[in-house]
């Protein structure tokens, strides 16, 4: 069974079966290719299709439609594309140079002389200088890194010269029978040719012929030279092309075999050990889609350009390598677009849960007025048994009394401040993001955090502690002291990691330099040390 | 020296005088003209003919004028015009002192 196409040719409509149609089809694009400036083509063309219609009707009076068969007595009785040019030298004085652009050179990559992929022979030919040159050019840019690329994608987008008609295209000439015969024959003697030229005997002899005389000799010697540096540099680019394969091989390997991996230690131990790695429970704290989908999503966005990597230095390696089918080429491009979109959704919506920091009102706590202030962080024995050795902003994964997972963060702040008079203070504010003000407030609530306040110390919390459900969302603890001027603190060693950066001094302390000494509020809202060496 | 090249360039040669002979004093469509031509064995393929026929139009040797066919499509009659027939004169003129000399020379 076939399928028919209706064409019209010269007002007439044919059924045409589907093979014919292609064929002709083709046969007229050639034509009309050959006829590419020619004077008046387009008239031509339509006196060809006028002929071809009358051919057909001529042939097709029994039956009803136009097979491949029709479409071949047509191409014999016309001739092939190239006949069709008619010689200039007939009407010297009306062309002009028309029928150059008939033979329109193509960019092929001419793998009869490839190093590589043969792209570097194929502009070669398309420029109509000698591939050495090109080659050349490339080897020199090569240190800049650009080459490397252009070259790959040029490889990647210029087709090989695979059909004799190609070659002929890619070398600027016209295919057609003739010229296609004579390429086949000319491919049979360079191969003899190639035998021949092992006899040393006969080379010996032409240097002898050449080198009768002193210039001969001359132009043997630069010749030989000049055929040395060439094979030379075809050896460096054999070499580098095979470096570059292996290269391309190992790292893209390298890089898909660690993606997996990560892969497993993320996902499958997670399934089978109920996310008890603190890694991954963390990762699942902190994004907010399933982490198996990220994570899928990442080894697509990842591996499949390395595994084209991968593919192509195979390719380079091994000539037969099969080539990949369209549809996988395409599905391949296709998973990888999908997961880049996917990846920046949920990058984006990751964002989007963080757009709000919201702080609680902070919980305000009278002082006794005392004279000396003893600030000390209490550590929790509990907690200090685990040692967290991952963390996302500051928040890591821990067990609560009852061996239930929890989030743990030594993300505190404390500052001092005068309170202009007014008794001494303390504020304790907690802080979250969320993607809402409602979420973000919510979310500080549920920090769990304590401190605890005696005649004249200040015992606070070294951590605090949220649900998992709450997520990491940028949580954190702030505790404001308001003391009146001349209160004196004493800020214990311990609490170097906690003292904010903003805590004004005369000695201009930063963060932990303050611990371990004596201050007394000024007026100007400054800590004066009293203990500090001068 | 390709034997095929040069019987195909001295075809080539005489073919223009061919064709406007062909239609020296009877109007003739694409079809008839190819058939006179090939059956004279000037003609190996049809597709040399197309463009030689527009040039000739063109440099108004050739007039056309198009006729309905009852099986096919319309036909293209070309004639010769004045410019043609003087112009094929002179060709007639040309190619008898050709033929001469040439068989002079190959006798």
């Amino acid at each position: 069974m076939n399928k028919t196409i209706n064409i019209n040719l010269a007002g007439i409509v044919f059924h045409i079966d589907e093979e014919a149609f292609d064929k002709l089809q083709s046969y007229l694009d050639a034509v009309k290719k050959s006829l590419k400036g020619t004077e008046g083509n387009e008239e031509i063309i339509a006196d060809i299709e006028a002929r071809i219609a009358e051919l057909f009707s001529e042939r097709i009076k029994e039956k009803e439609v136009v097979t491949k068969d029709d479409v071949d007595y047509i191409i014999a009785k016309l001739g092939q594309p190239d006949d069709y040019q008619v010689d200039d030298s007939i009407f010297d004085e009306e062309t002009t140079g028309s029928k150059k652009s008939n033979k329109t050179k193509r960019l092929y990559r001419d793998t009869d002389d490839k190093i590589i992929g043969g792209v570097c022979s194929g502009i070669g030919h398309y420029l109509g200088i000698d591939p050495v040159w090109v080659r050349l050019i490339f080897i020199v840019l090569f240190f800049g890194g650009f080459p490397i690329i252009a070259y790959l994608i040029l490889w990647i987008i210029v087709p090989e010269a695979a059909t004799t008609a190609q070659k002929l295209e890619m070398k600027g000439e016209a295919a057609n029978l003739s010229n296609i015969e004579r390429k086949v024959k000319e491919g049979f003697e360079n191969v003899k040719k190639k035998v021949d030229d092992f006899d040393l005997d006969e080379t010996g002899k032409k240097v002898k012929e050449t080198g009768s005389s002193f210039f001969g000799m001359i132009t043997s010697i630069v010749g030989s030279f000049f055929s040395f540096l060439g094979k030379l540099i075809t050896g460096i680019f054999a070499f580098a092309g095979k470096l570059i394969g292996v290269i391309l091989i190992l790292v893209s390997f390298a890089v898909i075999i660690s993606i997996f991996i990560t892969f497993i230690t993320f996902s499958f131990i997670d399934v089978n050990f109920g996310s008890d790695i603190a890694p991954i429970f963390l990762a699942e704290s902190f994004v907010d889609f399933p982490v198996w989908l990220s994570s899928i999503l990442l080894i697509l966005a990842i591996g499949i350009p390395f595994f084209m990597l991968m593919y192509l230095g195979l390719k380079i390696l091994i000539k037969n390598i099969k080539p990949m089918s369209g549809v996988v080429k395409l599905s391949l491009l296709g998973a990888w677009l999908l997961s880049i979109f996917a990846l920046i959704f949920i990058s984006i919506n990751q964002v989007a849960t963080e757009s709000i920091r919201v702080s609680e009102n902070p919980k305000i706590e009278q002082l006794q007025a005392v004279d000396t202030l003893y600030v000390k962080m209490r550590t929790s024995k509990h907690y200090d048994r685990v040692d967290p050795l991952f963390n996302i902003d500051h928040m890591s994964m821990s067990y609560d009394q009852d061996g239930e997972q929890i989030l743990f963060s030594r993300h505190i702040r404390f500052d001092v401040h005068n309170s202009n008079g007014a008794n001494p203070t303390v504020e304790v504010s907690r802080t979250a993001k969320g993607r809402n003000y409602k979420k973000a407030l919510e979310r500080a609530q549920k920090i769990a955090y304590d401190y605890e306040l005696t005649s004249n110390t200040l015992y606070l919390n070294n951590y605090f502690t949220a649900p998992t459900d709450s997520k990491i969302k940028a949580q954190e603890v702030e505790i404001d002291l308001y003391l009146p001027e001349n209160t004196v603190i004493q800020l214990d060693s311990n609490t170097a990691n906690y003292i904010s950066h903003q805590v004004d001094n005369n000695m201009d302390f930063y963060r932990k330099d303050m611990a371990d000494h004596l201050w007394k509020m000024s007026s100007n809202n400054k800590l004066e040390c009293l203990d500090c060496e001068q | 020296m390709n034997i095929e090249n040069t019987k195909a360039q001295m075809r080539k040669g005489v073919l223009e005088f061919c064709i406007l002979s062909v239609m020296d004093g009877q109007d003739k469509y694409t079809s008839e003209i190819l058939d006179a031509l090939k059956e004279a064995k000037l003609l190996v393929v049809e597709g040399t003919i197309y463009p030689l026929l527009t040039r000739l139009k063109n440099s108004g040797l050739l007039d056309y004028r198009w006729e309905e066919s009852t099986s096919g499509p319309p036909r293209k009659y070309y004639s010769l015009t004045e410019k043609g027939r003087e112009f094929t004169k002179e060709l007639d003129q040309t190619w008898n002192e050709l033929k001469n000399a040439v068989q002079k020379v190959t006798k």
